[in-house]
């Protein structure tokens, strides 16, 4: 990586830390929770971590085969990392682990949704090949 | 799978980075290969034992039974 692409990097993560930063602020002094800096804090954070491996913001630029293997792979695993997030979240963010305690409809579908997904994916993907 | 990469990549004096630019890869592509850590694709394969000038069997080794 060169110094440029290091500034770069730098200047995305200053700016997460500005944004999660200002919310966590918000939040302790005011008890106010602000959607839009919590969605842009993420934004900035994967802006980072996009230009740290691959020196882009949104993950693109030239890729060779490895690069690709590397993307397969993680898209895999970080699917299974955030279906165990979303269970996390509804369970803490409810706070019971009884299903017929929680209220949030709408993350219980969600969460739902992420045991469906890979595999209706994969159904239909098949269908190219079969 | 095993390879021999190294072994004739060193014999034909070339870098891993001139590898990396004759078949359009990275240089941490061939380093990948070179310590088992990535399989390459066929065309890859084809790719290095051309450069390298020899055939398929002499640079991959079958984990099931030799060459």
């Amino acid at each position: 990586m060169n110094k440029t692409k290091k500034i770069i990097a730098l200047i995305t993560f200053v700016v997460f830390l500005s944004i999660a930063g200002f919310s966590l602020y918000k939040w302790i002094k005011f008890k106010t929770v602000d959607a839009g800096s919590i969605f842009f804090s993420f934004l900035a954070l994967s802006y980072f971590f996009n230009w740290l491996n691959w020196g882009h913001h949104e993950g693109g630029g030239e890729k060779d085969e490895l690069d690709r293997h590397i993307e397969t792979q993680s898209a895999k695993i970080g699917y299974y990392v955030l279906m165990i997030l979303s269970g996390l979240i509804l369970f803490i963010s409810e706070g019971t682990g009884k299903f017929n305690n929680i209220d949030n409809y709408p993350l219980v579908i969600v969460v739902g949704l992420t045991f469906i997904t890979v595999p209706i994916t994969e159904f239909v993907y098949s269908k190219k090949y079969k | 799978m095993e390879n021999r990469i190294k072994e004739y990549r060193e014999k034909s004096g070339l870098s891993q980075g001139k590898l990396a630019e004759k078949c359009n890869v990275s240089r941490q592509t061939i380093n990948a290969i070179e310590n088992n850590k990535y399989d390459p694709s066929l065309q890859l394969a084809f790719d290095i034992a051309r450069t390298l000038k020899v055939t398929m069997e002499e640079l991959f080794i079958s984990e099931k039974g030799g060459k």
